[in-house]
């Protein structure tokens, strides 16, 4: 209670920054509450026992309300497609990669609701399908697991039993009879017009490609126009799991598991995240979480400008972005806390990277784990390049970029565009009269429809800016030595990325925003925080405590979401009720 | 193939009549006088809608005059050899484009040519059906694809998009109804497959008759399944299925032989490569618009020379820093040349892709396709540092099959009613391709005088 307490203070000094911010450019989406109206104690009297499970032992808590809330029906995305294809056929191609780019709500591309599709996107489907078959059918190994029977000889019973296999894994639940019978005739289409049996099977296979079965990820409701909440079945609660540790489908254990029920038990379902945690497939949550959450993929389109920063080239682009994604493994796979990631007195560096950041050079090529103990300038992904490049302009830093990022994405405060009709370039124009950014950006606040929000960020930034555009290390800027003296928005000082790093790992707003974000990453939708009859406010309040309670434990965070009330339970929705 | 020709043609016409009769108002020539000879010519009118994005400066864009005989003011001093080709508008709104709060380019992107107020939010996807897809609903069943996006910025990146705006409304200008947005194909062999796909003059009618079977089966049974899906599922998770449908249903009206024919043997695909550099990616999809329309594979175009709030650096015009940087100009005199070398460069194209139709026949002796298409030129926003949604930058090019008389600057003022809307310049291209009756957005009727 003492820590609710204390946590609902800081909240409030930050949210009264920001709240300055807001009133000042007119905004109404400035600033994020923060959690200041949110109680995360919970409780308003109508606290119920947790959804449609009982977790039993020590952990029980009460969490307030008792709509678990839905998920659209939700398509694969281009990652999840890519994935499945893979783990279903044996496959290496990604044709995935031709699909249009999935749009982003709130930074995550795998957010149901908009997950649309298009005549295009079924185009794509269509002759991906094509593709995918005729080389499952032609290459042998994948022929050998898809075909264990003779087609030529066995003829129908053979291809039965190859869809009987392969259906139920492709659509991700056991197949009817009556549902084989329909893939049986449509292979029955090429073998009417004279053709063999593998023509047959090649086109039952293109049409279980193209279902929608395999297409979305389907959930039924019993009653789908019921508000009441209901338990998810066991395949269901399977492809939940695995879209979000593995971006894919179900492998054959879950699927028995499913089978036996076994997903409907609370230390069943915690192995299961232990052992899938320790899968190579859960890299996916290092390519598709880290890597929006970190915005890591935008490291491939960085463009720094040439003249100012010859050095960069392709072995720094690849280099910066592997470093980070190794640390976010570690997180991932070796226990690291979340909270290191800002703060980890280690790295992974090749010689490229190594030079680039002045370390010793590990003589190879490969990323390879260093210490930072001589080099404190270097902890943390807030002194990694990929951040600090991509969170540059191309052809300068940009301390207003890094700062609103870290209020964003590491303290969930989000900093409103600036209005219209301010100069955007105008900081640029500072560059090269032999004024730093430090100089620039305290003229630009000066202006007080500036300074509301930019007081909050630029000194984040500046922090920072020993750092240039491209993540090399600097100590003057113009021609001004550097003074990387920083602030955040509650007035505690810093000076460098190592101690505002430390300040941030500290702070209950970070262990918040890793919460939501994976949260939303979960569930495929973002959290419902008005409705007090919703269980998510109070789920993320208790992943919030629990994740700091751990120590900042990655698999703690995951195995307490995957036991949520709503990740394991779903409701139908009213009719006729639209935004 | 060649043997199945003549009925088609024949379905073809028998297909206008249908759909004179599914819109189902009475043919008055009073009423639409040049509109009626282009759809008694038999003579289709095409559309092409163009979207820029960061605006447009206007001081370099706005003729000092109306009327012929307007000084071409220097941007569009590229357009000069086609100045008798295409008009100038000023003066019009795009008031759904109006966020709520901040967030004027998502919501001034996804009302481009719907005329719609986006839902403000980054999960919950609500505009408006745009312009192009009135026109493809009503009327594209008589090609191949009912209509085509085109794009050069595909999207990737992280991060928000507009202030609490989904990525979606700042990346999709053709809308299929208020929740459907099309995404747009940026690869110019993706588009080339897209359009001819299944084309292959080699094959033999026993071949192709088989193939249209085996196609058929296979989405037959998707269909099948959508079907017994449909009735378990709640109202958001149908609008994703009936998406799905959709998509079903075009992909068997091209692959099992509904669909019209070819006009054209399609030859060969865009290089690879082109899409290396923003000036040969935009060619290329200059050049696959006309091929497009020549071959009559669709008549109803969209291209998004990027996503909203683009970023681009245009290095090749010696402009290192990103387009929407320098469009919050505030007046600067180096961003407003920036601007102005932009938006000329932009005009360029636009002036490449007139001359390619005006050198493209049409079906009528001596027509060419530009004499019956209508290409729509804009911006999200009017000026970029503003952020305004009145005034808009508008280019309004070919003839419509002579409904429209171009050549002049058109300006539009204000009067007792307002401003007048973009939503009725619209109306009054769908008007000239046979959509009569047509609303869209906060029309309230054509535009005269265009």
């Amino acid at each position: 209670m003492m820590r609710f307490s204390m946590r609902a203070l800081v909240a409030a000094e930050l949210a009264v920054a920001l709240a300055g911010c807001s009133s000042s450019t007119g905004s109404p989406t400035a600033g994020d509450p923060l959690g200041v109206a949110e109680d995360p104690g919970g409780g308003n009297g109508a606290a119920q026992t947790r959804g449609g499970i009982d977790p039993g032992g020590p952990g029980v808590v009460d969490i307030p309300g008792t709509d678990p809330g839905r998920v659209t029906l939700h398509r694969l995305n281009r990652a999840e497609y890519n994935n499945t294809v893979r783990d279903l056929l044996g496959t290496q191609l990604t044709p995935a990669d031709t699909f249009p780019i999935d749009d982003r709500g709130s930074g995550l591309d795998n957010l149901a609701d908009v997950l649309s599709l298009s005549p295009f996107h079924l185009s794509t489907y269509n002759r991906a399908a094509q593709t995918l078959v005729v080389e499952a059918l032609t290459n042998p190994t994948q022929r050998a697991q898809l075909v264990p029977c003779d087609l030529a000889t066995a003829g129908d019973a053979c291809l039965r039993s190859v869809l009987e296999a392969i259906v139920p894994r492709a659509w991700r639940r056991p197949a009817t009879p009556e549902e084989i019978d329909g893939l049986m005739a449509v292979a029955q289409t090429a073998l009417g017009q004279g053709d063999d049996h593998d023509v047959g099977l090649s086109l039952a296979l293109r049409a279980t490609l193209l279902s929608p079965h395999f297409i979305f990820r389907v959930e039924i409701d019993p009653d789908p126009a019921s508000l009441e909440p209901h338990p998810l079945n066991g395949y269901e609660v399977a492809s939940r799991l695995s879209y979000f540790l593995w971006s894919s489908m179900p492998d054959d254990e879950l699927f028995s598991r499913a089978e036996a029920d076994g997903l409907l038990d609370p230390a069943e379902l915690s192995a299961q995240v232990t052992r899938m945690l320790q899968s190579p497939k859960a890299s996916a949550l290092v390519d598709n979480f880290a890597g929006q959450w970190l915005a890591l993929r935008a490291a491939d389109a960085v463009a720094p400008t040439p003249s100012v920063y010859p050095a960069f080239d392709a072995p720094l682009r690849a280099a910066m972005r592997a470093e980070s994604e190794l640390l976010f493994r570690e997180v991932v796979f070796n226990g690291l806390p979340v909270n290191q990631l800002l703060t980890a007195d280690f790295t992974f560096v090749n010689d490229r990277l190594a030079a680039h950041y002045g370390l010793p050079l590990p003589g190879t090529t490969e990323l390879t784990r260093v210490s930072l103990a001589d080099h404190p300038e270097r902890v943390g992904f807030l002194s990694h390049a990929s951040f600090l490049t991509i969170q540059s302009r191309p052809q300068r830093t940009s301390p207003v970029l890094r700062g609103r990022w870290v209020l964003d994405e590491l303290l969930c405060s989000p900093i409103p565009d600036p209005p219209p009709d301010v100069n955007l370039a105008s900081i640029d124009e500072g560059v090269g009269q032999g004024l730093s950014q430090r100089e620039v950006l305290a003229q630009h606040r000066e202006d007080p429809r500036c300074g509301a929000c930019h007081n909050l960020m630029d000194p984040i930034g500046l922090g920072l800016e020993n750092f240039d555009g491209i993540g090399a290390y600097r100590t003057t800027d113009e021609g001004v030595p550097i003074e990387a003296a920083g602030q955040l928005p509650t007035g505690e000082e810093f000076r460098g990325s190592a101690e505002l790093a430390t300040l941030i790992a500290g702070r209950p707003e970070f262990a918040k925003c890793v919460t939501r974000r994976l949260y939303s990453y979960a569930l495929g939708r973002n959290p419902e925080l008005i409705d007090d009859d919703h269980l998510d406010r109070g789920m993320l309040a208790h992943l919030e405590s629990r994740l700091m309670e751990s120590g900042y434990s990655f698999s703690e965070l995951v195995s307490e979401l995957v036991l949520s009330p709503t990740f394991l339970n779903r409701r139908g929705e009213a009719e006729g009720v639209s935004p | 193939m060649r043997a199945n020709q003549p009925t088609k043609r024949f379905a073809r016409r028998a297909f206008l009549g249908g759909s004179a009769a599914v819109i189902g108002l009475p043919f008055l020539a009073s009423l639409a006088p040049r509109t009626a000879r282009a759809q008694l010519a038999g003579t289709p009118v095409r559309h092409i809608y163009i979207f820029l994005p960061n605006g447009l400066d206007m001081a370099t864009f706005r003729p000092t005059t109306t009327g012929a005989n307007y000084v071409t003011p220097p941007m569009l001093l590229p357009l000069e050899p086609h100045k008798n080709d295409f008009s100038v508008i000023t003066g019009l709104e795009n008031a759904s484009g109006w966020p709520d709060g901040p967030g004027d380019h998502a919501a001034g992107t996804s009302a481009f040519m719907s005329c719609a107020h986006a839902f403000k939010s980054e999960t919950t996807i609500r505009s408006g059906i745009s312009a192009d897809q009135v026109a493809a609903q009503a009327l594209g069943d008589q090609t191949r694809l009912p209509s085509l996006q085109l794009g050069i910025e595909g999207g990737l990146g992280s991060g928000n998009c507009d202030n609490g705006y989904s990525c979606t409304y700042a990346r999709n200008i053709s809308w299929a109804n208020p929740s459907t947005p099309l995404p747009k194909i940026t690869n110019p062999a993706q588009a080339f497959n897209q359009l001819f796909e299944g084309f292959d003059p080699a094959a033999s009618a026993a071949d192709i008759a088989r193939r249209q079977l085996y196609e058929a089966s296979v989405l037959d049974h998707s269909i099948g399944q959508v079907a017994s899906l449909s009735s378990k599922l709640g109202q958001s998770d149908r609008i994703k299925l009936d998406q799905y449908l959709s998509g079903v249903r075009q992909l068997e009206r091209r692959l099992t032989g509904f669909a019209p024919a070819l006009q054209c043997a399609p030859g060969q695909p865009p290089a690879a490569g082109s899409e290396a550099s923003f000036p040969t990616h935009v060619q290329a999809m200059n050049d696959l618009m006309v091929l497009a329309l020549s071959c009559d594979a669709t008549r109803y175009i969209s291209l998004m020379f990027g996503n909203a709030s683009s970023s681009r650096t245009f290095q090749f015009l010696g402009i290192n820093g990103g387009h929407h940087d320098i469009s919050h100009h505030r007046n600067n005199p180096i961003n407003i040349a920036q601007l102005e070398l932009i938006g000329r460069w932009e005009m360029e194209q636009l002036a490449y892709l007139l001359a390619r139709l005006k050198e493209a026949p049409d079906r009528a002796e001596g027509e060419t396709l530009l004499d019956n298409s209508a290409i729509f030129v804009s911006s999200d926003v009017s000026d970029g540092s503003r952020h305004n949604h009145d005034d808009l930058p508008v280019i309004l090019a070919g003839r419509a099959g002579g409904a429209f008389t171009p050549g002049r600057h058109i300006n539009y003022p204000e009067n007792n009613l307002g401003k007048e809307r973009l939503a009725n310049l619209f109306v009054s291209m769908l008007n000239a391709a046979g959509v009569a009756g047509a609303t869209l957005g906060d029309s309230t009727g054509p535009l005269v005088d265009l």
